[in-house]
């Protein structure tokens, strides 16, 4: 059975962390960048709940406003990368709540510069780990590329 | 720090970022295009594709070249499509300095790099790209 994913999801995932990864960093606020880690790792653990993703599914798609893109692939190198992305970014919050602003934002900046590439150059860095893992034979990271 | 600072900051990086990006995309195929000048003997268009079989849209990838391939041939073969699967060929990797996958390279017909895409990248880009040197209306 083909394995398929909407590229579409994925790039508003990504659109929506960059942005407000930079609002919180201009704003100072370390509870917004600590919304975006609950809604990364919430959406790793229960797909179905990610926020983001529903709000293209619910209201980008159906208004027309971006295109669904589905190709091939598999979904579960995606979700290790937004889970690692989501650790970095409470990683980030823990920082910044300790006194560490710099350490902090410069944990959120590397999470939106992963994004960005991802996003813009359509390299998934916890994808490209996911399948090395996988080829390491390292357990629970079962899927190769989808051929 | 203020909160226009923090813009400014974010504005900067921003433009360092796509500045070297672009910088080092430029110094890329002219380093390539340094190395394989001595060996180019194609008289056609080549768009040369890098794979590998751990990565994951490499598959789409091929669909999308494929597509291109079966719009501007049109039986006339006038581009020539040459995967690299760079797990069999490193030699070809480091030859054309392969950073990431899926990454074409668009050779015009005197073989000399014009355009490097990292990533996957979709059949109008590519299409857009073959205009340039002469391939399809």
């Amino acid at each position: 059975m083909d394995r398929k994913v909407d590229q579409s999801a994925l790039k508003v995932n990504q659109a929506f962390i960059i942005g407000l990864l930079l609002l919180s960093f201009v704003l100072d606020s370390v509870w917004l960048a600590a919304v975006v880690g609950m809604v990364m790792l919430l959406g790793t653990a229960v797909p179905r709940l990610s926020l983001f993703k529903r709000i293209y599914q619910h209201l980008l798609k159906p208004a027309g406003l971006v295109r669904p893109h589905v190709i091939t692939d598999n979904p579960e190198p995606h979700r290790f990368a937004q889970g690692f992305g989501g650790v970095m970014v409470a990683l980030a919050v823990a920082a910044l709540l300790a006194g560490q602003p710099i350490l902090g934002w410069a944990l959120a900046g590397l999470v939106v510069v992963l994004a960005a590439l991802n996003l813009f150059v359509g390299f998934c860095a916890g994808c490209f780990v996911y399948y090395q893992l996988n080829r390491l034979g390292v357990p629970g990271f079962t899927h190769r590329p989808v051929q | 720090m203020m909160i226009w600072e923090r813009l400014l900051l974010i504005l900067l990086l921003g433009l360092v970022g796509t500045g070297v990006f672009t910088a080092v995309k430029h110094l890329q195929i002219r380093r390539v295009n340094r190395r394989i000048l001595a060996e180019s003997t194609a008289k056609q268009p080549t768009l040369l594709y890098f794979r590998s079989e751990t990565c994951a849209v490499c598959p789409t990838q091929a669909r999308y070249l494929a597509e291109v391939l079966a719009a501007e041939e049109g039986g006339n073969g006038r581009f020539i499509l040459q995967p690299i699967d760079i797990d069999h060929h490193p030699d070809k990797a480091s030859q054309y300095g392969i950073m990431t996958l899926p990454t074409t390279m668009l050779l015009d017909a005197a073989g000399q790099v014009r355009e490097i895409n990292y990533g996957l990248t979709p059949p109008h880009k590519l299409r857009q790209q073959l205009k340039s040197v002469g391939i399809g209306t």
